[in-house]
């Protein structure tokens, strides 16, 4: 698969969607996705220190090793340590936005959404460099399906839906329409960009 | 216009939801969600089992890293398990399998599991583990036989079956994996409408 269908299909398929459905994964103790531009960096900075580390990783220790079933394990150590240092780097910093920088980058050491673009980058992309664009353009896929997805949340919940829909129902069946359509993109733009593997 | 409330991070069906969605879209058949579904279960028991411990054994600042440590160990070892009896599948699965244990690391993370934790609940969390677990195969059962228009029985390679779905498909949409979500929305929808209608007729 490209780097055009991780960023469609296994970012946005995988995880946009899941924080559409469940509300709560973009950040591991909050309810939004990352808002704002302290947010949006810090989801940004620990999505690439965390899936880079964890594709070289994978491509340099576990697959050699055929430990690849120790995936989350080490996932959990790397974005940990990781998310570690950058919230004492930035904590290094002065001012609100530092401080604001900080708390994001502790609540997001854990997030799934970052698993997801890390395992993404590391299972589809080969080379280090293609595992780094693959991590960032993840990133910023997600950012991306975050915004949209949540207009089409808020604008659900005013339609006349039957009772038994509301809520979760509506949000995972309309998830899944466009995932089909992102599909459906992926198939058409991915093998342009199949090459950056 | 009365908005649909917004779902409760409290709410056991919202926190199947969670569980289920990884499943959902990873699971074609109904073997692979035997492995995907047991997979959540036990790594969700792993969490409820660990909070307690943690919260006791461990400091404070680092009670969220043991919990996360601990769960993510749980589903390298299920992974494992998968690897080594059935080699063909965990390759077709390991990147969900990896996102399911993930998501479970970021639900005990949320504190999800371990706020309120005592082991006393432990028996009562596997029940709702069992449950889930059989939430998930209803799941892959029914898009097994949408996908294939045919359901394999449950100890053979019911794996075979998705790869010709994807030759010979019946409704391809549900092989794909926006089908899982289609078919997780409307399982929910329909739970919630049987539930009303029978608890009305009761």
């Amino acid at each position: 698969m490209s780097v055009v269908g991780i960023a469609f299909l296994s970012v946005f398929g995988v995880n946009a969607l899941l924080r559409y459905g469940s509300g709560t994964c973009s950040e591991c103790r909050g309810t939004h996705a990352p808002r704002g531009l302290a947010g949006s960096l810090a989801f940004l900075a620990s999505a690439l220190a965390a899936g880079t580390l964890h594709g070289l990783l994978m491509r340099f220790a576990l697959r050699p090793l055929g430990l690849e079933t120790l995936d989350p394990f080490v996932f959990a150590l790397v974005s940990s340590a990781s998310g570690f240092a950058l919230a004492l780097g930035a904590s290094r910093l002065k001012g609100d936005f530092a401080d604001r920088l900080a708390k994001s980058l502790d609540r997001l050491t854990p997030s799934c959404a970052i698993y997801g673009i890390a395992l993404a980058a590391s299972g589809l992309a080969r080379s280090g460099s293609a595992i780094l664009v693959a991590s960032f353009f993840g990133a910023l896929g997600y950012l991306a399906a975050s915004a949209i997805l949540d207009a089409i949340r808020e604008r659900l919940e005013l339609e006349n839906l039957p009772d038994a829909f509301k809520g979760a129902p509506a949000y995972f069946i309309s998830a899944g329409l466009l995932a089909l359509a992102f599909h459906g993109l992926e198939s058409m733009l991915g093998p342009m960009f199949g090459s950056l593997r | 216009m009365k908005p649909a409330p917004r779902p409760s991070r409290k709410d056991p069906v919202f926190l199947t939801a969670i569980g289920l969605a990884p499943v959902a879209i990873g699971s074609v058949c109904l073997v692979d969600s035997v492995v995907l579904g047991g997979a959540v279960a036990f790594s969700a028991l792993a969490a409820a089992a660990a909070a307690p411990f943690a919260r006791r054994l461990v400091e404070r600042p680092l009670q969220r890293l043991a919990t996360i440590l601990v769960v993510a160990a749980a589903a390298s070892l299920w992974s494992l398990g998968v690897r080594a009896v059935a080699p063909e599948l965990w390759g077709r699965l390991h990147f969900w399998l990896s996102l399911a244990g993930a998501n479970c690391m970021a639900l005990s993370a949320a504190g999800v599991s371990s706020e309120d934790e005592d082991l006393a609940r432990l028996p009562g969390r596997l029940v709702t583990s069992l449950l889930y677990f059989l939430s998930a195969l209803a799941i892959g059962a029914a898009r097994e036989i949408l996908s294939t228009a045919a359901i394999a029985p449950f100890f053979l390679a019911s794996g075979i079956r998705a790869g010709e779905s994807a030759a010979r498909p019946f409704l391809r949409i549900f092989a794909l994996p926006s089908g899982g979500f289609i078919v997780l929305g409307v399982g929910i929808a329909l739970a919630r409408y049987l539930k009303r209608n029978v608890g009305r007729k009761a």
